[in-house]
């Protein structure tokens, strides 16, 4: 039943997409502009069913019922129920049913909230491109990621359960959801951009619109990658939370274009400037979210985020090569007429800090990528087997990174126009003080090495900067002056900062040993911390065995355990950590006396400063996100997101900015 | 050409290039890693499951046979009869000589295995990390041929058959005629 | 001249403050990492020959871990970083490094980034100072060195690619090659094999600091942590320097200094039998030749029997000799005390027996001064043969530097 009317649903839904994509294309080509209103019933029933399929799936996984093929892969009735539910993205098919939610729910909002603007045909044609992007998942979904495939389970019969290494953590449930709003959502943007390409209207206020659809997508994305981090890092025992591994790189780049696009648009809006250049990145941050789901589940690059093989991949990649081509075509087509002639009067100005900050991104994406896809245009050159990881992307970045907290915070101190040399100095005062002087109490506390403390000069350079700018809006809107896309972003960029200096110290101060231990009552110390062993301990769980290890570290009691889950025969270790806005210890339970051919259980300890702090930076860079969102005065026309045209604004815009 | 159309054709032609490039590799490919074969073998020494000391200077001037295995790995448990009527048929004075080398395995149940199996080659239980890196040994069964001279002639992955074995030795020991 | 405002003063002041802390960071030492650190830190930059993706740091599978051994093992005799990478390479291939090399097709990965950047970055120059002169009102001032766009255009363009590609060469031939684990701080990380020779021709308190810096370094270091319990010890801690010879035994059984030590602490305890264990242990062990000489020349074992015996327990004295001189066939001090015990053991026959045992000692010198002095009083006091007493005595006199103690017996049984 299950399988029947999930079936059901995916049919619907593929029917109604193509029928929305009929009806734009005809009403948009015969200029029968009425007829566009009308697109709201196709959608409105690709989101019943796309609602549908996911509730059938979810029934059948909560309901264990294992004539569904995918519960039957998937499923377990020894999984605890919340994972139940996160089964469903835990693997392919699954996991393209949350995609078309999303992008269904992303779409349904679009229509809704131009409703009143439907016969427009800038939006008329974002929402047919958003419906081909739709027409291709549940393409996908009828096709090569059938999940309401059917199975005769045999009596007694009970399923694997999710990968082993996708029960351990709540975060399990957080993390793909919030990454796919981020990656989803970058949909949007991208059909309005090839919508302005197509009906040649640049110059109008949708850029600023959904420009508020960008952030939020952007938001969630960075939400998502940070969550992504601390789950990893939470599961994997050893300290690491980021390992410039293809799948994680591959939600890095989009995130890359997004922001620079963010932050080039303004200069689009005040100036009228880089109109096609912020097209291009509008498609390529939607190129790059497709890009980057072929990579996670082809299987061409090695890792451990992949999802196993499938015969998604040639579709991905096809489609991928679709939209590149046909993004390229529009802007090769459309290019040189949508250029505007502006002008700027001196590089030492915030157009100039945003033309270099570009650069920056352009390099970073553009290092991050190569280095991703190389090893692959080597083995196809020359047949050599190579590995490009963690050494060279920190080598690279590192340098980019230094560049962008510098430019953080020298471009809130620049004026739009021509900032004089000496008054860019002593707006940035402040910031030169915050910035020694965390330098000086990373030293004084322990700091040592060039790269954690430049960072945390740079770091409290940026921090100074931004939190002057929110002074400003303190001085004149009181709390609101923490809204808007001023206030809201420079929250944003205080959480980054505290992110990248984190980030610089946590990987320069590791520690890591491993310890064995033998009775109970052995000790052993690490960077200040103390550990006594206080046995083993065997626990029987419906769906796994556990092997828990107690450890005292400084007197509090943590348990590092092994989970061996009877499928498969795989035996996942479970890390503890013990985090303190200080630092984090993390216990790992490498191995007890027999399952191996030592007689001591072996522990390894890690030890890493400043980690909270990268979820906490990632949490402000969230609530910034948030922030930026609402407007900071409800008549503020320089504050408010749904101005209508840039045109007004080519004229320089005061900032509140004291000279 | 205007700088758009520039451009736009650049990035066309890097995406067809790549996409073709993603649609022609492919994953997981089984690597051999055959850079022992040729070489000389490195060394290997060390306790046998008898309490004996056992290292590759004994077998100088015969052929060998080494073995990787592990009392936990299925293929390994199905390859050893093979081993043993291989090895069984093999000429006391000129015929190939077999080592074992225990990877990652517990000596006493490796001791046990043999009694229980047969197999009266050396076997190496204690400490055999360090030659399994040399030997670039990544996953159990491997073994390896070597020639009299001390060269890696060979390079087998998974479990052996004994007639796969005789006709590698018979082949090997054409080639070097 | 220009006024000099605050902020220009703030602004030198600390940019001075942030670089005097940035100077101190880079310049005071971080305390070196322990070797097991470094090893997390190498694996960290090496892939899972047979993992998706993982690193042999992350990794647990058995062959992770086994490299990790051998890595463990090379780093703790001193490999340095690219010999490690050679040897891992060698054995598994190059796709086993995470750093791509800086030669050949890979090092495009390093060179076509900087080429690229360096390229971009002269472009958006090109753009801003394109954008600016579309404003009618620039000042002269303003326009720095690019004068006429077309004639220099080129030139422009093939310096920027010369340096551009320069550049991405120079990086990719020191970003390729593997530098020891931070490429930019560049640490120092001292081996526990240096410090201990250091340690061991270091006055007493200097070579127990070096100790504690070893095994800041490697915990389970048993030389560093016997020697050390021993440094302590003579320095009078004695209860430090027990567990630190405790350690040692446990961390490695089979270290003979410590068993030493031990031995000699055991014995100044009046723990008498727990010494002779340790002595005996010591035998079947290859001990250094430093500890040969400490245990011969302060007559350690020759102490330890001689107690052994005055408790009564003469048969295991005798074994405690007996096993020396199986190590040391040409210690004649050793024979002459065995003699000696059997002598003194109250038993006529064992008495004749200590008469070949002393034969045996003079044979090896003739010149000992214990096999004289034993046979002078055994012959006067056991068998009463003054005669060949008296030759054994005068033999004594002659001797140019006779032990103190021995002069002292003899002179108590009135044959001096």
């Amino acid at each position: 039943m299950n399988t029947d009317l999930g079936t059901v649903f995916v049919a619907l839904g593929l029917a109604s997409a193509l029928l929305a994509v009929c009806n734009q294309f005809y009403a948009l080509i015969s200029k029968k502009l009425v007829l566009l209103s009308r697109v709201k019933i196709p959608v409105l029933i690709m989101l019943v069913a796309a609602i549908g399929q996911v509730a059938v799936m979810e029934r059948a996984l909560i309901t264990r019922d294992f004539t569904v093929a995918y519960v039957a892969q998937h499923g377990s009735t020894r999984t605890p129920p919340l994972f139940n539910v996160a089964t469903l993205w835990s693997a392919l098919e699954g996991s393209i049913l949350l995609w078309v939610l999303i992008l269904v729910g992303y779409l349904a909002l679009v229509v809704w909230r131009f409703k009143s603007r439907l016969t427009d045909p800038l939006v008329a044609w974002a929402v047919a491109v958003m419906s081909i992007v739709c027409v291709f998942f549940f393409i996908l979904l009828i096709g090569p990621a059938y999940p309401f495939g059917e199975f005769d389970p045999w009596p007694g019969f009970d399923g694997p359960g999710p990968n082993p290494l996708l029960q351990n953590h709540i975060l399990m449930a957080f993390h793909p959801p919030i990454l796919y709003l981020g990656y989803v959502g970058m949909t949007v943007p991208f059909s309005f951009a090839i919508a302005a390409l197509i009906t040649g209207r640049i110059g109008e206020g949708w850029l600023v619109q959904t420009r508020k659809w960008t952030l939020i997508a952007w938001g969630c994305l960075s939400l998502g990658i940070v969550l992504g981090s601390w789950w990893s890092y939470e599961i994997l025992g050893w300290g690491g939370y980021w390992a410039w591994d293809p799948v994680e790189n591959a939600s890095f780049l989009p995130w890359l274009t997004a922001t620079a696009f963010l932050h080039s648009v303004m200069i689009q809006e005040k100036k009228g400037m880089l109109r096609v250049w912020n097209l291009s990145l509008l498609c390529a941050t939607f190129s790059l979210t497709i890009l980057g789901t072929f990579i996670t589940r082809s299987g061409v690059l090695e890792s451990v985020h992949s999802f196993t093989e499938s015969e998604i991949g040639p579709s991905l990649l096809g489609f991928f090569l679709l939209i590149v081509i046909t993004s390229v075509g529009l802007i090769a087509w459309r290019g040189e007429s949508l250029r505007s002639s502006g002008s700027i009067s001196s590089p030492l100005s915030r157009t100039g800090a945003f033309l270099l900050n570009n650069l920056l991104f352009g390099c970073f994406a553009f290092v991050v990528f190569l280095g991703t896809v190389f090893p692959l245009i080597v083995e196809a050159l020359n047949g050599d087997r190579i590995s490009v990881g963690n050494p060279y992307f920190v080598k690279m970045s590192t340098p980019i990174g230094f560049a962008l907290l510098f430019m953080m915070a020298i471009a809130p101190a620049l004026s739009w126009g021509k900032t004089g040399l000496d008054v860019l100095l002593k707006r940035l005062t402040p910031s030169v003080v915050c910035g020694s002087i965390a330098m000086l109490l990373g030293v004084v506390i322990g700091s040592r090495g060039f790269v954690p403390t430049l960072a945390l000069g740079f770091g409290g350079f940026a921090a100074g900067s931004a939190i002057r700018q929110i002074s400003f809006g303190f001085r004149t809107s009181r709390f609101r002056g923490l809204l808007g896309r001023n206030g809201g972003g420079m929250v944003v960029h205080l959480g980054v900062v505290i992110l990248a200096v984190a980030l610089a110290c946590s990987s320069s101060f590791l520690r890591q040993a491993e310890f064995k231990f033998e009775q109970i009552g052995d000790q052993a110390t690490l960077g200040g911390h103390e550990f006594k062993f206080a046995g083993i301990e065997r626990v029987e769980l419906k769906e796994k065995n556990k092997i828990i290890a107690n450890v005292f570290i400084n007197d509090e009691l943590f348990q590092p355990s092994i989970n061996q889950f009877p499928f498969g025969g795989r035996s996942i270790g479970t890390p503890t950590t013990r985090s303190t806005w200080k630092d984090d210890v993390q216990l790992a339970l490498l191995s007890v006396p027999e399952e191996s051919e030592q007689e001591k259980t072996v522990i390894r300890v890690t030890i890493q400063p400043m980690v909270w702090w990268i979820w906490f930076g990632g949490g402000v860079m969230a609530l910034g996100t948030i922030f930026s969102l609402f407007s900071r005065k409800k008549n503020s026309s320089e504050e408010s997101v749904l101005s209508d045209s840039d045109n007004k604004n080519k004229q320089e815009v005061k900032i509140n900015e004291p000279v | 050409m205007s700088p758009s159309k520039t451009a736009s054709a650049v990035v066309a032609v890097i995406t067809i290039f790549l996409v073709v490039i993603f649609a022609t590799s492919e994953s997981g490919v089984e690597r051999l890693r055959t850079h022992l074969v040729g070489e000389v073998a490195p060394p290997i020494a060390g306790e046998t499951s008898d309490g004996g000391y056992w290292s590759l200077d004994e077998v100088r001037g015969r052929w060998l046979l080494v073995n990787f295995f592990s009392t936990t790995c299925i293929p390994c448990i199905e390859e050893h009869p093979e081993l043993l009527s291989f090895s069984e048929n093999q000429p006391t004075d000129t015929g190939v000589r077999v080592v074992s080398v225990a990877f990652d395995d517990d000596p006493l149940s490796v001791e046990a295995f043999f009694e229980k199996n047969g197999g009266d080659w050396p076997v190496l239980t204690r400490d055999t990390g360090r030659i399994s890196v040399d030997w670039g040994v990544i996953a159990v069964p491997e073994s390896y041929l070597v020639s009299p001279a001390g060269f890696v002639s060979a390079k087998i992955v998974g479990g052996i058959k004994r007639n796969e074995i005789e006709n590698l030795v018979l082949r090997a020991k054409r080639k070097s005629e | 001249m220009k006024i000099f405002k605050t902020h220009h003063l703030i602004w030198v002041l600390f940019l001075i403050v942030a670089g005097l802390s940035l100077a101190f960071s880079v310049v005071v030492e971080n305390p070196p990492l322990t070797n097991s650190e470094r090893v997390s830190s190498l694996a960290s930059d090496f892939a899972c020959p047979v993992c998706d993706g993982q690193s042999l740091a992350e990794s647990d599978v058995p062959v992770a871990k086994t490299i990790r051994a051998a890595i463990s093992k090379m780093v703790d005799e001193g490999s340095s970083d690219e010999d490690i990478r050679k040897f891992l390479v060698s054995k598994f291939g190059e796709d086993i490094d995470y750093n791509p090399d800086g030669d050949g097709l890979t090092g495009l990965v390093w060179v076509i980034p900087v080429a690229a950047g360096i390229a971009a970055l002269f472009g958006t120059v090109l753009i801003l100072f394109s954008w600016m002169g579309k404003e009618k009102k620039i000042e002269k001032s303003e326009r720095k060195f690019f004068f006429t766009p077309n004639s220099s255009k080129w030139i422009w363009i093939s310096l920027v690619c010369v340096v551009a590609i320069g550049s991405g060469f120079l990086v990719a031939k020191t970003a390729g090659s593997r530098n020891s684990g931070d490429a930019i701080s560049g640490e120092i990380r001292l081996s526990p094999r240096t410090l201990l020779i250091q340690a061991s021709v270091a006055p007493r308190e200097e070579a127990i600091e070096i100790y504690d810096q070893v095994l800041e370094l490697q915990p389970s270091n048993a030389e560093a942590l016997a020697y050390r319990g021993w440094m302590l010890w003579l320095g009078g801690d004695s209860s430090k320097s027990i567990s630190d010879i405790e350690s040692s035994i446990t961390v490695d059984p089979t270290y003979p200094d410590a068993r030493a030590f031990r031995a000699i602490i055991n014995f100044r305890e009046g723990k008498i039998l727990e010494a002779s264990e340790d002595l005996l242990l010591l035998d079947s062990v290859n001990s250094s030749p430093v500890i040969k000489d400490l245990l011969a020349s302060s007559r350690f074992r020759e102490s330890v029997s001689s107690e052994l015996a005055r408790n009564g327990d003469l048969l295991l004295a005798l074994e405690l000799i007996d096993s020396g001189t199986k190590n040391d066939p040409q210690n004649s001090s050793l024979f002459a005390h065995r003699g000696w015990l059997l002598a003194i053991s109250g038993d006529q026959q064992l008495a004749e027996l200590s008469l070949i045992s002393l034969d045996v000692s003079l044979e090896i010198n003739p010149e000992d001064p214990y096999a004289i002095a034993y046979k002078a009083l055994i012959e006067a006091i056991i068998f009463e043969k003054m005669n060949s007493s008296e030759k054994y005595v005068e033999q004594f006199k002659s001797l140019p530097n006779p032990p103190s103690e021995l002069v002292e017996l003899l002179r108590s049984e009135g044959l001096l």
